[in-house]
């Protein structure tokens, strides 16, 4: 308490103005936050922690010399600046048509994560909120302050970088910068003026005046709070009644849970990783085609931790044929019939041309989308060039991948931890080329873990937690670690979804049902391009698909219209593509680590807790969430105290349950307690009256008087007992009780 | 209001209950006698027991003297009654050396004063110097004549009368006096009922004269000693406290420390009439009216001392 007074003395700034500023810190904070996290993703946030500093610092500098007009002024040439800079490094032509089609698209709640320069249109967008909002924030014009620093959050609200926690953070950071801000600006005024009264002797008064300002301002301060806590409450309180749910077109299988598919393919343009998540039997396609193939949907470039992006806009399919692989290909024609309404166009790697009634785009990384939602028996026809490279020729591909695949498909967050690269080089240390790490990679993912749909979802970095922290996953944290290893040796990869072969009916017909829904991997390879490879480990995750075919015979779910469930069984199994060898003598086995041992040894632990009914620990609260929580928790109990309710319920709780000490003060608070419930019933006792002559004008009954009168001897009588202590606390329990 | 198992733990409970039944029983002795003076008869009886002196104060024919006589007729201790008239000398109450001529010694032959209860009617007819001799035998337990004191028996209380009407002719006791009488009591009047009963009781024979002693001398003494032992919390005393500090702060003159032991000596008493062997608050507010306020000196003489009495009992917090 003392260190804080010490400190509250050296700094030059009251209390209000303390507080306000740290809103304001709060305000800006929560747009750093979030250009912080995608400086992250793309690569070495330092140099944007330079750039705020700077900004921060010139803000400081110049808050005491410059005007305001000035101030925004330099605004606004940093803001200009920037743009400029971000436009000269676009590539495209004209940039500045590119420019405005990115910012409508991104005001409408496309992610910036899937602009191609991320980092550099952070670089050059942050300087100038941070600089006006810290400036005008010193210079105590809080509401212009929380206008910049607002702007800067209301974009990135609307590009839905900026999650709910961090946006609400940013709120109350306006809100409190506001509230607390008026305060600061009242007081000054308040204890300013007298002493800029020229000549003004220092009257009495104004001392005796001090303390009921502080009141004041303090009850403003406890206010503040209250309004900040409704801020955090109320939406989340709202949040959570079911009116507010999404209830729109979703791959839903009805039962509730979340299902690979529609982690897969909701999001559109982008994924987030899930937790616990279940299959749906409904039949989404069905398709001809001379072999089967993975059902590609589309790929992801952009790895942000705990999700993927896909950068760049799709361009619309012009009817001409697209770019084959640039190696040796065989052509593959196929026919889709959508069975249900769904949003994809899948198709086998890599489509050149498209035949159909529904619209498609391309999208940059090659693949199709359609522009709206296929309705059910919708059908299209797709031209696939299917690479036919060997093994061997992958072997000597080489690594001269060229930049741009570099720049786009090598991309971590700077905040993946080290140790994925260093696993990964000892794993792959045998590897002679980028083929050869790929096929080490997937084979050890296929070995070391399980497959499971229950997962609990790690906050962070899922390639790191999916890689040293847990056990078993799905398809989705298998792509996601292996495209995460890849990239920490060179070598391009990117996270791809779709569908698996499905179920044969046919000789030359499969049936896709949502259960075929998958995640797999795409790895580069000069002169030849995307090679599929599958880490996830096939023979569990079929178990657990027919399995759900039989739930849902056994449930009498249409599981397919009019389609044969028993398999048709062509001869010989022909076992889809990834191109990978498993029977060549030279493929190279992962490397064993001494760091394998201590994964084992950790398994024990995982695995009970993934038994279900282990014990886990519960979610911890993330740090924006735990800050909330503390604002609102204030605010709670800030109002709590203003309303007199912690007191009344503190003395509720004395009023019913009395702890036992020793017999006197028993006695005594049992009696405090009678007196509680009667002065409630009737009236207080008066300064001058008596207990007996108190009870007598109240009318006390028998039980009342007999505790008074053990309370006299007790207390005027020293006569005390235990067996006195238990009458009187059974007395007062009886009193209460009747009340 | 009697509780009877409340006693204290300090007190045996034998003669605590002796001490209560004593008290009671003088109590309704002299009740036989005098009609609708209950209040008054406790006071008394309360002076008697914590070791404390009456002032009587009415106008005359009240029955003062008839009450203070049949006190003292209720138990078997000696009574003496000194009228003070304003020619009345010191050694006409203590008492004088006398030359005997067989031995050729002074002999003292001790005054009205050595008895048990002593009744100094209109006692501010008499001049201060013969005041001040009863007085000084009040406080101090003893009498000196002639350089040598002698104590009075045991126990020992005066009971003064003063009258109120003729106060052109008398002299008033001084505040430091007044201060040793441990109540003042205004008699008044009997109601309309209570005076018809009394003259029909009166009218023959005076009761009075039939009046027997209840209770010995031993076993008054015995009741003084337990009264002395009745137990006072630190709350009670706290409570008495507050009580004169309030008094000081609004008169002119407040309620001297002594005044404070008189007022918890007087509520040891009342306890113990009421079967307890300890004080609570109700007994301070039962004996304050009549302890305290011949003891305030007021600002002014619109003020009564009574009733600044009844607004320190009514403002003071009790606890």
């Amino acid at each position: 308490m003392t260190a804080v007074g010490r400190l509250r003395e050296r700094l030059p700034w009251s209390a209000s103005r303390l507080l306000a500023l740290l809103a304001v810190a709060l305000a800006i904070g929560a747009p750093l936050r979030t250009m912080y996290y995608l400086s992250d993703v793309v690569g070495s946030p330092a140099l944007f922690l330079v750039v705020a500093a700077l900004s921060f610092v010139a803000a400081t500098a110049m808050a005491r010399v410059l005007r305001p007009t000035l101030a925004i002024a330099v605004g606004t040439v940093l803001f200009a600046g920037g743009l400029a800079a971000y436009l000269l490094s676009l590539s495209t032509n004209p940039a500045v048509t590119a420019l405005l089609a990115d910012t409508v698209s991104l005001l409408t709640g496309r992610s910036l994560l899937q602009i191609a320069k991320v980092r550099l249109w952070v670089l050059s967008f942050a300087p100038a909120p941070v600089f006006l909002t810290w400036y005008f924030a010193l210079r105590r014009w809080y509401v212009t302050s929380t206008l910049a620093a607002g702007t800067a959050l209301a974009f990135f609200a609307l590009t839905t970088d900026a999650g709910v926690v961090t946006t609400l953070l940013g709120v109350v950071g306006v809100a409190a910068t506001i509230g607390f801000g008026t305060l600061d600006t009242l007081s000054t005024e308040a204890s300013v003026d007298p002493s800029r009264r020229p000549g003004s002797v220092a009257d009495p008064d104004s001392r005796g005046d001090q303390p009921a300002d502080d009141e004041g301002v303090d009850s403003g301060r406890r206010a503040v709070l209250e309004q900040l806590a409704a801020i955090i409450v109320v939406p989340a309180a709202l949040s959570r009644l079911p009116l507010a749910r999404d209830s729109s077109f979703s791959y839903d299988d009805g039962s509730g849970g979340r299902t690979v598919e529609g982690s897969l393919f909701d999001a559109g343009e982008s994924i987030t990783i899930l937790g616990d998540i279940s299959l749906t039997a409904a039949v989404r396609f069905t398709v001809e085609a001379e072999e089967p193939r993975f059902w590609r949907v589309a790929s992801y470039d952009r790895y942000t931790g705990d999700g993927w992006v896909r950068t760049g806009n799709p361009r619309p399919y012009d009817d001409r044929r697209l770019d084959g692989p640039p190696g040796e290909t065989r052509t593959l024609r196929q026919e889709f019939r959508a069975e249900s309404a769904i949003g994809t166009v899948p198709a086998a790697w890599k489509p050149v041309r498209y035949t159909g009634d529904p619209s498609i785009s391309v999208t940059n990384e090659g693949g199709f989308q359609p522009d709206g939602d296929l309705a059910s028996g919708d059908s299209y026809e797709v031209q696939s060039e299917v690479l036919v490279s060997t093994p061997s020729e992958l072997r000597e591909a080489g690594t001269d991948y060229g930049d741009a695949v570099s720049e786009l498909y090598t991309q971590l967050p700077d905040s993946t931890p080290d140790r994925v690269a260093e696993r990964t080089s000892i794993l792959t240390a045998n590897a002679e080329n980028p083929y050869e790490t790929a096929l080490v990679v997937e084979r050890w993912l296929q070995e070391e873990k399980g497959y499971s749909l229950e997962v609990d979802r790690p906050d962070y970095s899922v390639a790191d937690s999916f890689l040293f922290e847990m056990e078993e996953g799905y398809c989705v944290y298998f792509a996601t670690t292996m495209v995460a290893m890849l990239r920490t040796q060179g070598i391009p990869a990117r996270f791809t979804v779709g569908y698996t072969t499905g179920q044969r009916t046919d000789q030359n017909e499969w049936v896709i049902r949502g259960l075929n829904s998958h995640a797999w991997v795409e790895a580069y390879f000069p002169d030849h391009g995307w090679v599929e490879f599958d880490p996830t480990p096939s023979g569990p995750r079929e178990e657990v698909r027919q399995q759900r075919i039989e739930e849902a015979n056994a449930d009498g779910a249409p599981v397919a219209d009019g389609t044969p469930v028993s398999e048709f069984t062509p001869t010989p199994t022909p076992t889809p593509v990834p191109l990978t060898e498993r029977n060549e003598g030279t493929t190279p086995t992962p490397t064993p680590t001494p760091t394998e041992a201590a994964t084992a040894g950790t398994g024990d632990s995982t695995g009970t807790e993934d038994d279900g009914t282990g014990l886990g620990l519960p979610d911890l609260p993330s740090r924006e969430e735990a800050a909330l929580g503390v604002v609102a928790l204030l605010g709670v109990a800030a109002g709590a105290r203003r309303a007199g309710l912690s007191e009344r319920a503190y003395r509720a709780v004395w009023l019913r349950y009395q702890r036992r000490e020793d017999p006197e003060t028993d006695v005594e608070r049992a009696f405090q307690r009678v007196m509680s419930v009667l002065s409630k019933r009737h009236r207080s006792r008066h300064s001058g009256e008596t207990v007996r002559a108190y009870l007598d004008a109240v009318d006390a009954d028998e039980r009342v008087r007999r505790l008074a009168s053990l309370r006299e001897r007790v207390r005027y009588g020293g006569d005390v007992s235990e067996e006195m202590a238990d009458e009187a606390v059974e007395i007062a329990d009886s009193v209460v009780s009747d009340r | 209001m009697t509780d009877t198992d409340t006693t204290g733990s300090r007190q045996s409970d034998s003669s605590l209950r002796d001490a209560t039944r004593v008290a009671n029983q003088v109590i309704e002795n002299v009740e036989r006698v005098i009609v609708g003076q209950h209040d008054a008869i406790e006071h008394i009886v309360i002076a008697l027991l914590g070791r404390g002196h009456v002032l009587l104060e009415d106008v005359p024919g009240v029955g003062k003297t008839m009450l203070a006589r049949s006190v003292a007729a209720s138990f078997d201790g000696e009574f003496k009654r000194v009228q003070f008239t304003p020619d009345l000398l010191p050694t006409d109450v203590t008492g004088v050396n006398v030359f005997d001529q067989k031995t050729q010694e002074f002999e003292f032959r001790p005054g009205p004063i050595f008895a048990n209860v002593v009744l100094g009617d209109e006692i501010n007819r008499a001049p201060p110097k013969t005041q001040s001799a009863l007085l000084e035998a009040m406080e101090e337990q003893q009498v000196s004549v002639d350089g040598t004191t002698h104590p009075v028996p045991q126990p020992f209380t005066v009971i003064a009368t003063q009258n109120t009407v003729e106060q052109n002719r008398a002299y008033d006791l001084p505040m430091a006096e007044l201060d040793r009488f441990m109540t003042k009591l205004h008699l008044g009047y009997p109601d309309e009922a209570e005076e018809t009963a009394m003259l029909g009781d009166v009218v023959g024979h005076h009761p009075i004269e039939e009046l027997t002693s209840v209770a010995t001398l031993d076993a008054l003494s015995a009741a003084r000693d337990t009264v002395a032992e009745v137990t006072v919390e630190e709350p009670i005393r706290a409570y008495a406290t507050r009580i004169a500090r309030y008094t000081r702060e609004n008169a002119q003159l407040g309620v001297s420390p002594r005044g404070s032991i008189s007022l918890l000596r007087a509520a040891q008493a009342r306890a113990v009439l009421d079967g307890r062997g300890y004080v609570i608050p109700d007994d301070l507010q039962t004996e304050a009216p009549v302890v305290l306020p011949h003891r305030i000196r007021t600002e002014s003489s619109e003020q009564d001392a009574s009733a600044l009495v009844a607004e320190a009992l009514d403002t003071v917090d009790v606890e």
